[in-house]
């Protein structure tokens, strides 16, 4: 930094090359230090049988086979690939809800004009508050005997401990978790669509649900590129619901793939190797919708 | 918004040199006070134990100052102690001397090598197996090796409210529980509310098989945990919920169980002996809550299954005679002053604490220390005693929340964990 | 009072019937979604100021019968919840944090967006690809490192890591490439190096992305909980999230105390969004992520 300001009136060309070297540098260290040094230890670890207190192993591909079922009893493989699944449907289901729900909400809450920061207020507070504390508080409200969400409707429902209402449960804790983070930069892009527009489109005589597909959600289509990949990459990583809420249960049905590799990493046996060969098979089908979604929104650059 | 670029620019150089000057202030580690053995004590005891046990190592410092003998005591939850403990053993200057944990995660921790056989403490404390509860002493030993000091054990009792049971119809039997429940069971009253998610019933569930004779395993390790006597008693269990004349409301959740106890809606409720503090029971002895012993779980042939906190000790960190030593000593005086920790909510191990007279006061516990003397803590000299644990747990609440049948739950749950077993040996 | 009336009757003359409706329609529309995300935070809130007998009494109600401190009390006089030390913790641990990451990720978003050099974007896209690897794959290679580096149960165990995170550099990124270019070139006639141009030109006109990047990032880091409890041993250096995790099993069954913990965790954030709003609209809506 300091170099870069010494540098005035110098007028070096060869130390105009390395400024904005210098400019990346402390971030490039430290991403190097703490994303992509770990990353490759990761790599490293996962071809060993490890659990840090003891030397260890080579175990060549043998983590891989396992997660295929190739080696084994094949119980690590099927669960796994259950968690997997698992995550998989939460992202699809999850992902939709926290992409249209908040949608709707910012367009109600812009259309208020009148209350719209208040009400900002109060979608956003959910939003931060811990993952633990919202478990427990939804622990308590979906309780089967004596919860108030039974309670006000008169019902039995066995909110946590049967399918699919455990599923359920999940969305619905999930979507009013994450409803306040997307609705606020939703409300943000929609305030910055042009006006004129809008209104030249009433006065010829456009609907508002054409003008929300023609004009509003083409004017913030980088806040829904936006907000998409970081909801699916959010949802993928889904563990705090699973773990505090549900335990996985009932029956390992809402046990989810970071669940899987968290437990295999510090549950009773702490198998490092394994977890880390679980981390990346899972990273790379994580990559492909997350490249996906970048692609989109990269073709979408292109056009500007 | 140029001034507030020029606001975040003060703040900038306002925080980044404070930074440094935080930076200065936290960096100073651990001070070492002249010629005092430091000894770091890690327990996962965040609640009113740990506010005990604090208080214990604090007089414990106090005196044994003359013998320059430190503890510190970090509070770490339990989940992320076992994280931690694996992580951190190399690390000599944050790695703990002393480490609380359950008996049963002995065994399965052991495996990586970390603890330090306790040679010679017997001696060197001049302690004998017949002044500790046998559960507790034994449950240290592995392989003729003691690798954890007993601190105290924890039974699952039965507690229930004295408006709606009074104690000579107390069940002495499993039959008889089943008659008083079905009995009591009406008006929105339920017998027991049996909780069918990952909790407490499958320490119920457990009393019931060892009181009958069976367990978690074989000698040679292999799953019995479906055996008939088991897939009878979580019949029995699951007939509370779904027979004929059901006495548990279905799908009770984690919590719930606790919910309509206190309500006055169920007249039992199983946990272990902490509860009697958020009962408020040692200072509310009009309380309409009371304890007694599990059916079939006390007195002459019987058993029943508890858990058992016990010291270890951390091979890397305690390296010379003096730490041993010092360890050694302060392991001893948490057992000697455990009548605050029984205040906590626990049965201390040491049986001449039981004795005091300040311990007899506190009524609670007594069915709790009555369970103790009889206690097994089940077959936890297998490393994987901890994992058969939790999927054996899967398999109750599968059977409980009506998913499978119990025979089928059980065999689920023990097919399982031997197709575990056979991809964590490979 | 009259002015409100007088507007009332202006909008009226200016409106039908219908549209009035119809307007009437959405703040209806807008209350009942607000009550349905309102109640349960609501009940955090009210659980709070409950006798704990209370709250697990059979005859629910929303608002507490006997409104009591008890469940903060208790909280704050636990020798074992030193709360006020793990706000300053957290504190202290957010704001170096959000300053230092804002001033890195900056950096690195004006250097990858307006400064043409060699593995340009291999190294943008390098780090871009790092955000889909699920986090758990670097806890523990990320305590290997910590550790080595000593900075086990230090504050900086709790600031670094997340300084390697991407999307900072992505967000300020996308937003520093709409920016005309324009700036940058009649700066540089003027004799302004890079730096200057970086810090006098281009981050002022960054601030609502800035604000915006602050408040998310002073979230996730006041509200990370497994991370700062691998990375600390002892009581003293926790953060208030971390600590609150500790306690949350001393308070089983008790959930006056735990949502009392709840909403004394989420209050610092809260009051930093309320004072934050209006530059946080203006972040995202000018910011890198607009239309």
């Amino acid at each position: 930094m300091e170099k870069a300001i010494k540098a005035k009136g110098e007028g070096k060309r060869g130390f105009s090359v390395v400024v904005p070297y210098l400019f990346v540098a402390p971030f490039m260290i430290l991403f190097i230090v703490f994303g992509l040094v770990p990353l490759v230890m990761s790599v490293i670890i996962s071809f060993t049988k490890w659990d840090y207190a003891t030397p260890m192993e080579w175990y060549g591909l043998n983590n891989f086979k396992l997660l295929f079922g190739l080696i084994g009893s094949g119980q690590v493989a099927s669960d796994f690939w259950n968690g997997v699944l698992h995550t998989l449907l939460f992202v699809v289901v999850e992902t939709p809800i926290l992409i249209a729900v908040p949608m709707l909400v910012a367009l109600l809450v812009t259309r208020c004009k009148a209350v719209r920061k208040f009400s900002m207020g109060f979608f956003y507070f959910p939003t931060i508050l811990s993952i633990t504390t919202v478990c427990i508080l939804w622990n308590f409200l979906l309780d089967t005997n004596s919860g108030i969400i039974n309670h006000y409707l008169g019902v039995e429902i066995p909110w946590i401990t049967q399918m699919p209402y455990a599923w359920i449960s999940i969305f619905l804790l999930s979507s009013w978790w994450g409803i306040g983070g997307n609705m606020i930069l939703y409300v943000a892009g929609i305030a910055n669509v042009p006006q004129e527009i809008l209104e030249a489109a009433t006065l010829d005589g456009a609907g508002p649900v054409t003008k929300f597909f023609s004009i509003t959600l083409p004017c913030i289509r980088r806040t829904v590129f936006y907000t998409l990949v970081m909801t699916t990459i959010g949802s993928f990583n889904m563990l705090g619901q699973a773990q505090v809420l549900t335990a996985g249960g009932p029956n390992y049905g809402t046990t989810t793939a970071m669940m899987v590799i968290y437990n295999t990493a510090f549950g009773g046996v702490n198998n490092f190797g394994r977890a880390c060969a679980m981390a990346l098979v899972f990273g790379a089908i994580m990559l492909v919708f997350t490249v996906l979604s970048f692609k989109l929104q990269v073709a979408d650059d292109a056009e500007d | 918004m140029k001034k507030l670029a020029k606001v975040l620019g003060l703040m900038l150089t306002g925080v980044l040199s404070l930074t440094c000057l935080f930076g200065c202030q936290d960096g100073s580690g651990e001070e070492n006070p002249n010629g005092f053995t430091v000894i770091r004590f890690w327990n996962g005891f965040t609640g009113t134990d740990g506010e005990t046990m604090d208080k214990i190592v604090e007089r414990f410092n106090t005196e044994y100052a003359e013998e320059k003998i430190m503890v510190v005591a970090d509070k770490i939850p339990w989940d992320t102690l076992f994280t931690k403990l694996t992580t951190t053993s190399s690390n000599l200057k944050s790695a703990p001397h002393i480490v609380a944990m359950s008996a049963s995660r002995i065994a399965g921790m052991n495996e990586r090598n970390i603890f330090l056989p306790m040679d010679g403490i017997e001696e060197f404390l001049d302690v004998t197996a017949e002044e500790y509860i046998p559960a507790a002493w034994n449950g240290g030993v592995l392989d003729g090796v003691r690798y954890g000091f007993p601190i105290d054990v924890h039974p699952t009792a039965m507690y229930y409210n004295k408006d709606l049971i009074s104690e000579d119809e107390l069940p002495e039997t499993w039959e008889e529980f089943y008659q008083v429940c079905k009995d009591k069971t009406k008006d929105g009253v339920y017998g027991y509310a049996v909780p069918s998610m990952y909790s407490i019933t499958k320490d119920v569930f457990l009393n019931m098989l060892y009181s009958a004779g069976g367990s978690m395993f074989d000698e040679n390790y292999n799953p019995t945990f479906n055996s008939a006597t088991a897939v009878e008693k979580l019949q029995y269990l699951s007939d509370l919920i779904y027979g004929s004349s059901p006495v548990s409301p279905e799908n009770v959740g984690s919590g719930g169980d606790f919910t309509l106890f206190t309500q006055g809606k169920s007249v039992f409720y199983f946990d272990g002996p902490w509860v009697i503090n958020t009962f408020g029971l040692l200072d509310n002895p009009d309380s309409n809550i009371g304890v007694a012993p599990c059916p079939e779980s006390v007195g002459e042939g019987q058993t029943n299954f508890a858990g058992s906190h016990q010291f270890t000790l951390m091979k890397n960190t305690v390296t010379t005679d003096t730490i041993k030593e010092a360890c050694y000593t302060f392991m001893r005086y948490v057992n000697e002053n455990s009548i605050e920790w029984a205040k906590a909510g626990q049965v201390p191990a040491l049986k001449s604490i039981h004795e005091t007279e300040e311990y007899k006061a506190l009524e609670p516990l007594a069915a709790f220390t009555e369970m103790a003397y009889t206690a097994t803590l089940g077959e936890i000299e297998y490393k994987y005693w901890y994992e058969a644990y939790n999927g054996m747990g899967v398999g109750v609440s599968n059977a409980l929340s009506g998913i499978y049948a119990p025979q089928k739950a059980l065999d689920t749950a023990a097919a399982d964990f031997k197709a575990w077993v056979t991809d964590a040996e490979l | 009072m009259t002015n409100v009336i007088e507007k009332l009757r202006h909008y009226r003359k200016n409106h039908s019937p219908a549209m009035i409706a119809t307007e009437v329609m959405f703040y209806v529309l807008l209350l009942l979604c607000a009550l349905t995300v309102l109640i349960p935070s609501l009940w955090a809130v009210a659980t709070s100021f409950k006798f704990e007998t209370e709250v697990l009494d059979a005859n629910v109600t929303l608002f507490p019968k006997e409104v009591t401190l008890e469940n903060y009390i208790s909280i704050m006089g636990n020798r074992n919840v030193p709360i006020l030390r793990w706000f300053w913790n957290s504190f202290k641990i957010a704001v170096v944090y959000v300053v230092l990451y804002l001033a890195v990720s900056s950096l690195a978003a004006f250097a990858f967006s307006r400064l043409k050099f060699k593995g340009r974007e291999a190294m943008f896209w390098l780090g871009m690809s790092s955000m889909m690897i699920p986090g758990v794959i670097n806890m523990i290679p990320n305590y290997i490192i910590i550790d080595k580096l000593g900075l086990v149960d230090n504050m900086f165990s709790m600031i670094l890591p997340g300084l390697g995170g991407v999307f900072g550099v992505f967000m300020l990124r996308q937003f520093m490439r709409g920016l005309p270019m324009a700036y940058d070139e009649a700066a540089k006639m003027d004799g302004a190096n890079e730096f200057q141009i970086y810090f006098h030109i281009v981050l002022p006109m960054c601030a609502p992305v800035l604000v915006t990047l602050a408040i998310f990032s002073f979230q996730g880091n006041w509200n990370d909980y497994v991370w700062p409890l691998i990375v600390t041993n002892s009581a003293e250096t926790r953060t208030l999230t971390a600590g609150l995790a500790t306690f949350s099993g001393s308070y089983a069954h008790q959930y006056g105390k735990q949502m009392a913990g709840a909403v004394l965790s989420a209050l610092p954030i809260l009051i930093i969004f309320l004072l934050g709003q209006k530059y946080f609209i203006k972040g995202i809506s000018i910011g890198g992520i607009k239309g």
